[in-house]
């Protein structure tokens, strides 16, 4: 019996939902369209092509967002994974921060109608509703850090 | 009072039977299609189920106890092991992965809702809008039969006095009987058209819709479109591409299943929007048919991304499309405007030259009754053309009324 209570243990630690170290690995795709958002925002490139980029980025946010609605263990994971990363280095890897946003939204803005994508429109929302399922802590961390900011 | 409430009474089984006025307008188009089209209500229950699929594969993450996994348990506890995919679903990674592209899945089948609505929406607008057409067009077709008649009453008089070349009246006759035709024509159009509009608005088969008019655009006050301004917005906000962006996440958490199938497989369904995913393997247990796997994953992440180019090419010349015919018609405007013009002026000049007692060719006049009835018809197909592309513009760039969200089936059921 306790062979088999060990094997039972065992597979929990191999087996279940994407653990920490795996979300690290799904996540580096996020990183990756970060970096081309930021890019984009950085040189001001809004070309058609620029704007395709980012929109890349804005649109998995949003998805990994909605995926985090009602999945108490991915929310759990996702905290982890900022606790062990530390909020000023996620930001810095997955998150575009909202002054950077905001320009974006400032030149979407300049023509009726808004030229940019609604996923970047509502990316204030989403990353909101980002922060409501990570709890007041990491809320506090995040706003207190210009890297998110 | 006896003899009032028998009338009163007769006059209600006297239209007991005939059919349901409505006047609508062309705002209330959006809603009545959202809460009322039969298309977009069954759509919103399909969305409905690709929700409920969430509930029901967290739900398959839960132990499943039997009696006899019990028994089994009691008589063999190491039997416990085969069963783990049973009575512990939740340490099978493929269940967690599964119940991800159930919730892509179902952000998928959001968008193709939307998709839907907005088509439907646009298709019902631009149908309001040809109707609107179309019964301009028949009022134009009866004043121009009018005309000919009275021409065609003038002609015959002088055919027995000798003032015009004999055959002329026959002549005119040919085009009367032309126009009554037409007319016909555009009245059998116009009540195919009504049902179409009743059919796609929900409205009761017996309906009788009226129309309101909508005021003609401005078109000396519009700009011409320039596509690279919409472009992007055209591109991002589509949900046909949006959906094949999810499908393509979706692929990317089954590749995550392969990798783990060692582990065992999920059993957990995908619902009825993962059916295009069903043929791609996920192999149990370990072997050596993984990599072949990933290979057919990867392949089919191809296929969805060649047919999302394909996606953004079509609606890149959807675009172009439309802003050539907007920009031609609002340079051409003034052309048809000034068409229009002239050949008024050349019809009243010419029944000033009759009513003077001038000898005018008569099939000159019924040339210029032609001539004005086909530069008013331009001048209302244009204008209502605009207008249907305007709102395409709207349905390309999802802004305006496609902003909003569609209705949910909470909604359109009346728990708004």
């Amino acid at each position: 019996m306790m062979r088999f209570l060990l094997a039972v243990a065992m597979l929990g630690l191999l087996t279940a939902c994407p653990s920490e170290g795996e979300l690290e690995s799904l996540m580096a795709d996020l990183s990756q369209k970060k970096a081309q958002a930021a890019e984009t925002i950085r040189k001001r490139d809004f070309s058609i092509d620029g704007l395709l980029a980012a929109q890349d980025y804005f649109f998995d946010f949003a998805e990994r967002t909605a995926l985090l609605r009602g999945n108490d263990d991915a929310v759990s994971n996702t905290r982890s994974f900022i606790e062990s990363t530390g909020v000023s280095e996620f930001c810095a890897r997955f998150v575009i921060p909202i002054r950077s946003w905001k320009i974006l939204q400032a030149d979407c803005s300049k023509t009726q109608p808004y030229r940019c994508s609604p996923d970047m429109n509502d990316y204030q929302t989403a990353y909101n509703a980002f922060l409501r399922a990570m709890g007041p802590e990491i809320t506090r961390r995040f706003h207190a850090d210009p890297r998110c900011n | 009072m006896k003899s009032l409430l028998a009338l009163l009474l007769a006059l209600s089984f006297a239209t007991a039977g005939a059919a349901e006025p409505k006047t609508i307008q062309l705002s209330d188009v959006t809603k009545r299609v959202s809460d009322r089209n039969y298309l977009v209500r069954a759509n919103a229950l399909k969305v409905y189920q690709a929700k409920a699929n969430i509930e029901v594969a967290r739900g398959a993450l839960l132990p499943k106890l039997n009696l006899w996994t019990i028994v089994s348990a009691v008589v063999d506890p190491s039997s416990l092991i085969d069963k783990i995919p049973e009575i512990a679903p939740f340490l099978v990674p493929g269940n967690w992965f599964r119940v991800n592209e159930v919730q892509l899945l179902h952000l998928a089948e959001r968008e193709g809702y939307r998709a839907l609505w907005a088509n439907e929406i646009y298709t019902a607008k631009a149908l309001y809008l040809q109707l609107l057409l179309d019964e301009k067009l028949l009022r134009h077709v009866q004043a121009g039969r009018a005309d000919l008649e009275r021409i065609h009453r003038i002609v015959l008089t002088r055919e027995v006095f000798g003032g015009v070349r004999p055959g002329t009246a026959r002549e005119v006759e040919i085009r009367l009987l032309g126009l009554a035709e037409d007319e016909r024509n555009m009245k059998v159009l116009l009540v195919k058209e009504r049902a179409e509009l009743s059919y796609a608005l929900g409205f009761a088969a017996d309906t009788a819709l009226t129309l309101k008019d909508v005021a003609a655009p401005e078109m000396e006050k519009l700009k011409p479109l320039n596509t690279g301004a919409y472009e992007f917005r055209v591109l991002s906000a589509s949900p046909e591409r949006r959906q094949f962006d999810h499908f393509l996440s979706v692929v990317s958490q089954i590749k995550e299943e392969i990798k783990y199938s060692f582990l065992g497989v999920s059993t957990i369904s995908r619902g009825a929007a993962g059916g295009v995913f069903d043929s791609l393997p996920v192999p149990d247990g370990l072997g050596f048919g993984s990599s072949a796997a990933v290979g057919i994953s990867d392949a089919q992440k191809e296929i969805l991304r060649t047919q999302k180019r394909g996606v953004e090419e079509t609606l890149k010349r959807q675009l172009v499309n439309l802003a050539a015919q907007y920009n031609a018609d609002l340079q051409g405007f003034e052309g048809v405007r000034r068409r229009l013009e002239l050949a008024r002026a050349s019809k009243e000049s010419i029944l000033r030259r009759i009513s003077l007692g001038e000898d005018v060719d008569v099939l000159a006049l019924a040339e210029s009754a032609k001539n004005q009835m086909q530069a008013e018809t331009s001048v209302l197909q244009m204008q209502a053309r605009v207008l249907t592309m305007t709102d395409r513009l709207s349905r390309l760039t999802f802004t305006g009324d496609y902003a909003k969200s569609p209705s949910t089936v909470t909604a359109i059921r009346g728990g708004r």
